[in-house]
């Protein structure tokens, strides 16, 4: 397969790439640029601090924000990031042309071949590995995590499968009313969450429409369960409780607008599906969809509105509800830079969101303008003061714990690994299981609650004693990281192979001209996977195990003990604790 | 009162406060009988994740309930094809109950499907009970307290996620312990010399239900040891002795018990891995130790995590543990569609699963001593979406185990006429009669937590005039 050119992102740099380079070092540009938002947190009054700047003024830097923007990075990669501006990154990425997969699975079944289970997943394995949108499919695989489809009960229905991550790919730097709206009319929601064919009541039988979407809309793609302020914190009552957004009878009204819809065909039922159902968007049968009027969150459609039309109101109403910004910036911060982000920088996000716009620090602007704009969100979780500044290298709460998939990715990103089509191998197959892989796959979560809770405290934990949310943490457990270093062992030392080719292939080069001198090679991976930010301790360790394996004279042992160096301290660099965060 | 007079009461309670006295004399009584964890006991959860639809798993075999629930769920019954004869949902079908207490339903029989044999002769070998109409209550809740807004009700119902936390917690998504966790807190408590590592364990995920103060949950690989290959498999590292020294960097490596990372989520991490290789490690040297169970369990998701539970209780005394709460789960249950294709299965493997549980208890001389019980995030509507059925609240459940007085139907199970007080007023949800509290109460007193630790561990309990449900009767007032 095609394999990722690490500076092909260069080509798309806009014309303020100059500039950037040029004001880098001094905070940023002119008067205009900083957050929208401000300093959430600044005092009345106060001017707000100059913001941080987004300059990537070391390959320490590059190394850090890559692992925060992306999946990480190789050292050519690095050189190329060093004294670039992260914002000027982040808009280059954008512009590239999206990742699709929908296309490739029709054009080889028109081919003749077969499409099994992990049709759909392996290309988007391979897209994480190796593609260069890398911004867009860490988004995908950020939306996939809010806008949960799983795979795991749609059998081999891999081209709708495909068709929603096409859906997220496309929006992923779009807009958010439109994203919902092509989820909305995705096949593959539809039918994950049961509104496929979903029929208008029945008051003689007593049915009722189906209310799955209706709930997990609202619960947990829109506006979730209680109102919020525009710093993602609870409103509260007179009594100084949470007060709910909606009520059972939302969910009854929001219900009847769900109905009517499915498959392209010919008719509403099974048997009427064109032969392209899978690949199409849904369509809308009136006579099947609820003629009564439809109440929730204080709209009223009024009785005999067509269904097309009763979905755009609601699909309106919910997203020009007030909890929206908080809501989605608050899980996007978390997917990419902080388990447990600050109200402060929620909120700056959430301005974002709700400006449509963004301007970073050295005046590149993002965003429509429209509220609700993706790019200018993602643009502000990633060009944040929280995310940039220094003061985060040494704060006891700031970061993200890696998610073992991030981790993984973020070494075969290192060492820019060959021969890494994940169809090729088993152990990409299904990595949820938490005794032997990763504790997770993308596109195959547990439910709809994704694989782990944005709001979830871990127990018995210091990030948990301290009020810390860590999702992560739901899965990176006692009983999971035995799974994830045997799963990591057999990538680091090269023992993925299918018959005699070897497969996932890093390219330890480099490293195996520093595995003489062990303090150089773990300085040197120190830069790669923790961004310069390795403990003494484990860095004590790794050169200690490094050390322990003398080098022997003759030449070809020499190289097999080298090598074994090389991939005992890179082994070891994926279990550090620096490796464990990313900040 | 005997415990079937309490059946009645609890149905009473639910509108009214009416004939409360005597329950309380049984309590004062209790109060002398302490923290006891002499013997082994050991509660194994098996949490049905989606919510389990009730009234596909109990259904009615009398001719009159079964027609009244066949016309008031046309959607699903019609799925099933009730009527063909053929049905598993037809009468002639349904595996009858034989509880003891059947005069307490005014003629109405209940049965299982026949996915469900060997629960439905379980049941009638007095070794299981069914607790009818259980769910999250802050108090005794009726339908006009529900319609009318008069009682306290339990946040986020009808929520998947937080309905789930409710159960295991006794509250949303986002408490830190358990009731699980606590009752293994107050068991380590009174043994300081139990290895409260593998007090709770689960099978499946990181669950809040076993979260304790003190105890912490151990996820049982399904790979029996979860050793780390690099130092297991000699051949990663180099099998001769000049690699040993590294091997030795390597394993104290990640052994390190101590991190100077000041950050809290890398040392959550970091002592995260120093806990799964030190645990992981004592945990397959006391499984080794003994001698394989004959039981055969069936190859599914829950017989695999019961043959885990099973290994588990095997190993007690190895890991050095008389009180172990266990925590299994199962996925699937949200049947908003397809109900009929998609319950079924998962009846069969619920069934398959618990005998094959009960069968290697038995080989162990255990079945005494473990009590197995179903949760699940809420029951579902009465009155379906056609071809399935949306999110609810009360539920029927069930408890199996050999100090199980069982063969007896506890709580309600409501007659299907949503008119009734029983029902919400909107698509016939149950508004649960017994509270998860009372549940919780029951085995937490047979568990050996004193009144004292059960009122901390569940804090509404108090809210409830009858703590104790029966099912296991000789503890009962």
């Amino acid at each position: 397969m095609e394999q990722r050119s690490n500076l092909n992102w260069m080509r798309y740099a806009p014309a303020a790439m100059a500039l950037a380079v040029a004001g880098c070092s001094g905070g940023g540009g002119g008067s205009e640029s900083g957050p929208v938002a401000g300093g959430g947190g600044s005092g009345a009054g106060s001017p707000p601090p100059p913001p941080v700047s987004t300059a990537l003024e070391s390959m320490n830097e590059a190394a850090r924000f890559m692992m925060q923007a992306g999946f990480g990075a190789d050292s050519d990669e690095l050189a190329m990031l060093e004294n670039a501006d992260a914002a000027d990154w982040v808009e280059a990425q954008m512009a590239l042309p999206p990742t699709l997969f929908l296309q490739d699975l029709l054009d080889r079944e028109a081919g003749g071949e077969n499409l099994g289970f992990q049709d759909h997943s392996d290309p988007f394995w391979n897209a994480m590995i190796s593609g260069e949108d890398e911004l867009r499919m860490r988004m995908v695989f950020a939306l996939s995590q809010i806008f949960v489809v799983s795979d795991s009960p749609m059998g081999t229905k891999v081209k709708q499968m495909g068709y929603y991550q096409d859906v997220l790919s496309r929006n992923a730097f779009g807009n958010y009313r439109t994203l919902i709206e092509d989820i909305t009319y995705s096949p593959a929601m539809a039918e994950y969450l049961t509104y496929l064919r979903n029929r208008k009541g029945d008051e003689r039988t007593g049915r009722m429409p189906d209310e799955n979407y209706a709930r997990e809309i609202l619960q947990l793609f829109s506006i979730g369960l209680v109102e919020l302020n525009i710093d993602g914190t609870p409103k509260l009552d007179g009594s100084g409780r949470p007060i709910e957004t909606y009520t059972n009878t939302d969910i009854e009204g929001l219900a009847r607008v769900f109905t009517g819809l499915t498959e392209k065909g010919t008719g509403f039922w099974h048997g009427d599906r064109d032969p392209d159902y899978e690949s199409s968007a849904l369509v809308m049968w009136d006579d099947q969809h609820s003629e009564l009027e439809k109440s929730f969150l204080g709209t009223t459609i009024s009785a005999g509105t067509p269904g097309d039309e009763s979905i755009s109101i609601a699909l309106d109403t919910i997203a020009n509800h007030p909890n929206v910004a908080p809501f989605i910036s608050r899980q996007l911060i978390q997917r990419f830079t902080a388990s447990s982000p600050s109200p402060e920088y929620i909120e700056r996000v959430a301005m974002a969101f709700e400006a449509g716009r963004f301007t970073a620090p050295n005046g590149t602007r993002f965003g429509t303008g429209e509220r609700g704009d993706l790019a200018a969100t993602l643009a502000a979780v990633l060009l944040d003061d929280d995310v940039h500044s220094d003061a985060a290298l040494s704060d006891q709460t700031a970061g993200k714990v890696r998610e073992p998939i991030l981790k993984y990715l973020a070494w075969a990103h290192a060492f820019d690994v060959t021969s890494a089509d994940a169809g090729d191998t088993w152990l990409l197959n299904d990595t949820r299981s938490t005794a032997t892989r990763l504790g997770q796959h993308p596109f195959r979560s547990p439910s709809v609650f994704n694989f782990y809770r944005p709001g979830y405290v871990a127990p018995a934990s210091e990030s948990g004693a301290a009020d810390l949310t860590a999702p992560e943490l739901q899965v990176i457990t006692s009983g999971s990281t035995n799974g994830y270093t045997n799963f990591m062992t057999r990538f680091t030392f090269e023992r993925v192979s299918q018959g005699d080719v070897q497969l996932f292939v890093p390219d330890y080069t480099s490293e195996l001209s520093l595995a003489a001198t062990p303090e150089q090679l773990v300085d040197h991976l120190d830069t790669l996977l923790t961004g310069g930010q390795l403990g003494d301790q484990d860095r004590t360790a790794i050169v200690a195990a490094v050390e322990a394996l003398e080098i022997r004279e003759d030449a070809e042992q020499a190289e097999s003990d080298r090598r074994k160096r090389v991939q005992v301290a890179v082994q070891l660099m994926t279990n550090t604790a620096a490796f464990a965060i990313v900040r | 009162m005997t415990q079937f007079n309490r059946r009645a009461f609890l149905a009473a309670s639910a509108a009214s406060f009416a004939g409360a006295s005597g329950v309380l004399g049984g309590l004062t009584q209790r109060k002398a009988w302490a923290a006891n964890v002499t013997g082994y006991k050991a509660m194994v959860c098996i949490f049905l994740k989606g919510g389990l639809d009730h009234n596909d798993t109990v259904l009615p075999v009398d001719a009159a309930s079964h027609t009244a629930l066949a016309s008031i769920r046309p959607g699903v019954f019609g799925s099933h094809n009730v009527g063909s004869g053929t049905s598993s949902r037809d009468i002639a079908n349904l595996i009858k109950l034989n509880p003891v207490n059947a005069g307490d339903f005014n003629g109405r029989e209940f049965g299982l499907p026949p996915q469900m044999g060997d629960i439905a002769d379980i049941f009638d070998r007095g070794e299981a009970a069914v607790i009818g109409n259980v769910g999250p209550l802050i108090e005794p809740t009726g339908r006009d307290g529900f319609e009318n807004g008069t009682v306290e009700l339990p946040a986020r119902l009808f929520s998947h996620n937080d309905q789930q936390s409710t159960w295991m917690s006794l509250d949303v998504e986002g408490s830190r312990y358990g009731w699980g966790g606590r009752f293994a807190d107050a068991a380590m408590a009174s043994d300081p010399n139990m290895n409260r590592t593998f007090a709770a364990i689960t099978t499946a995920g990181n669950e809040v239900f076993l979260s304790g103060e003190n105890v912490q949950q151990f996820i049982a690989p399904s790979n029996g040891g979860g050793g780390l290959d690099l130092l297991t498999q000699r051949w990663i590292i180099g099998g001769s002795s000049r690699h040993d020294a590294m091997r030795e960097q390597v394993e104290q490596f990640y052994n390190r018990s101590e991190t100077d990372a000041t950050n809290l989520f890398a040392r959550d991490v970091v002592n995260a891995q120093a806990l799964g290789v030190a645990n992981g490690r004592a945990y397959a040297e006391a499984l080794s130790n003994t001698v394989p169970l004959t039981t055969e369990f069936p190859g599914t998701s829950l017989g695999g995590q019961l043959s885990r539970v099973a290994d588990a209780i095997t190993a007690s005394d190895a890991l050095g543990v008389r009180r172990q709460v266990f925590m299994v789960t199962g996925g699937g249950y949200d049947t908003h569609d397809n109900q009929a294709n998609s319950l079924v299965p998962l009846q069969t493997e619920i069934n398959d699963a618990i005998a094959a549980f009960r069968s290697a208890m038995i080989e162990r001389g255990n079945w005494n001593d473990v009590v197995v019980f179903t949760a699940s995030d809420f029951g579902r509507t009465m009155i379906d979406n056609g071809d399935g059925t949306d999110h609810g609240w009360g539920a029927h459940h069930f408890v199996l185990g050999g100090a199980i007085q069982g063969r007896a139907i506890y709580g309600d199970l409501p007659a299907p006429d949503l008119d009734s007080q029983f029902y919400t007023e909107s698509r016939g949800r149950l508004i649960p009669s017994v509270s998860v509290e009372q549940y919780a109460a029951t085995m937490g007193r047979w568990f050996g937590l004193t009144e004292e630790e059960l009122l901390g561990a569940l804090p509404n309990l108090s809210r409830f005039q009858t703590q104790d449900l029966g099912f296991f009767g000789s503890l009962s007032g």
